[in-house]
């Protein structure tokens, strides 16, 4: 008899297909718990349950993919900011009066690092220099609501003065005839966050970061990291910078460096 | 003219129109190619639940936009699921089988029997090496794959490496050469 053959990727190809045909059972997850165990918002020990379920069912398995796919398209880090226990630690085993100085040290550490932290929030040291105006003109083309004449780059001539109360309140009157403008979003949002309203600079950076351009969309991911950081918001900050790092980001070695001032290991850092 | 308010909420039109505008992003961006005409529907769906979520909990809960992602891709998967769950749908071995043909003649080999199989043998593997053959054939790469699982890289590859040679070997037993 002559086996059939499924060779190289179309495994996988296999594998996907059935997904399509398969229907929602009642042990399915929930589609939210699938997305946090995607994109790290859950520990590891509760996303592994998701996923073996997901293994051995198609409808899941559906779920998941799609899960990957929207991480992806939304700038996250898929798996979240979790890093590899060094697989060292799992292969060999080290004398106990090794492990003891070792854990001896590593306590010493942990206290001096928390005796510093809560001295001074890092993020407060954090500088923000101004973007420059780069991205109008092409924006201005794109944005298909625009009248003709009605340019973003009319408006931004406080901004390049250095003018940011002004330039704020231009921008924030445009933004009002022209909702959701990209370029208008993230230069509003860069004028909020140096002024020091980073909680309001959010939603305008967010916005920002899922429109317009490759180029204004990695320039405000890196403010939203800055802003979330400013906000006290440090855990979804280090996640930004690490999916920066991590990247191809003109902001990459920004982030590298200020993750390296923040005491985080960067995505393909050394030990 | 000032954006108007929205009653005890105090959330401006304006913002509201720029979480519409991330939902229709998110959603635009993800939707698989066979819910494309649906995605109006699901921007909608999205932004209800969002405007449930605002009336319960305070503002900074809806701020980030990995938030909305969540909304956009949960309505995303319960419309996925309402799609499957409907009645004019063409029944599951005919709809795989002619879509993989029209795709790809040569798809055929890999029939629906040769599908289940597959599945079968991936759950009869041990639970670490299941689990990361899985996330391999769902197109995650091994550093995805560490990340999630809280396995080191190295561990994932190897799991990766025996767990693909014991469903090779399983898929042999059933008559199945991969």
């Amino acid at each position: 008899m002559n086996a059939p053959s499924i060779a190289g990727d179309r495994l996988r190809d296999a594998f996907g297909a059935l997904a399509d045909i398969a229907d929602t059972s009642a042990e399915c997850q929930d589609a939210g718990r699938m997305w946090d165990a995607v994109t790290g918002a859950i520990a590891p020990e509760e996303a592994r349950q998701h996923l073996a379920h997901a293994a051995t069912c198609p409808s899941c398995a559906a779920v998941l993919r799609l899960a990957r796919a929207a991480a992806i398209e939304a700038g996250l880090h898929v798996g979240g900011e979790r890093f590899a226990v060094p697989p060292s630690a799992a292969r060999y085993r080290s004398p106990r009066w090794l492990a003891a100085a070792a854990a001896l040290v590593l306590l010493a550490a942990a206290a001096l690092l928390i005796v510093h932290r809560s001295a001074e929030d890092p993020w407060s040291r954090v500088a923000i220099s101004k973007a420059p105006y780069v991205h109008a003109a092409e924006d201005d083309l794109a944005w298909r609501n625009a009248p003709a004449g009605d340019s973003l780059s009319a408006i931004m001539d406080p901004y390049v003065r250095g003018d940011l109360a002004a330039a704020e309140e231009a921008l924030a009157s445009y933004l009002k005839s022209h909702p959701g403008h990209p370029a208008a979003s993230f230069y509003h949002g860069v004028c909020l966050l140096m002024l020091g309203r980073p909680a309001q600079a959010v939603i305008d950076l967010e916005s920002a970061s899922l429109a317009g351009d490759l180029a204004l969309r990695q320039d405000a991911l890196w403010y939203l990291a800055l802003a979330d950081g400013k906000t006290g918001r440090h855990e979804e900050a280090i996640r930004r910078l690490r999916g920066i790092a991590a990247g191809d980001s003109p902001h990459g070695e920004e982030a590298r460096r200020l993750l390296s001032r923040l005491g985080v290991r960067a995505p393909g850092a050394g030990p | 003219m000032p954006p108007q308010e929205d009653g005890d909420r105090g959330r401006s039109s304006v913002d509201l129109e720029r979480i519409r505008r991330v939902l229709e992003r998110a959603v635009g961006r993800a939707c698989p190619p066979h819910l494309r005409e649906s995605i109006e529907d699901m921007v909608q769906d999205a932004l209800v639940r969002t405007m449930d979520v605002l009336g319960k909990q305070p503002e900074g809960g809806i701020r980030t936009s990995s938030y909305l992602w969540r909304v956009a891709f949960t309505t995303m998967v319960d419309e996925l699921r309402r799609s499957r769950r409907r009645p004019e749908r063409v029944t599951g071995r005919d709809a795989a089988e002619t879509a993989a043909a029209v795709a790809d003649p040569a798809s055929l080999e890999t029939s629906y029997e040769t599908r289940v199989e597959i599945r079968d043998c991936l759950g009869r593997l041990a639970e670490p090496r299941k689990l990361v053959v899985a996330l391999y054939l769902d197109g995650f790469t091994a550093e995805e794959s560490s990340r999630l699982l809280g396995f080191g890289i190295r561990k994932v590859r190897n799991l990766t490496f025996r767990g693909l040679k014991d469903l090779r070997r399983c898929l042999e037993r059933k008559g199945i050469r991969p």
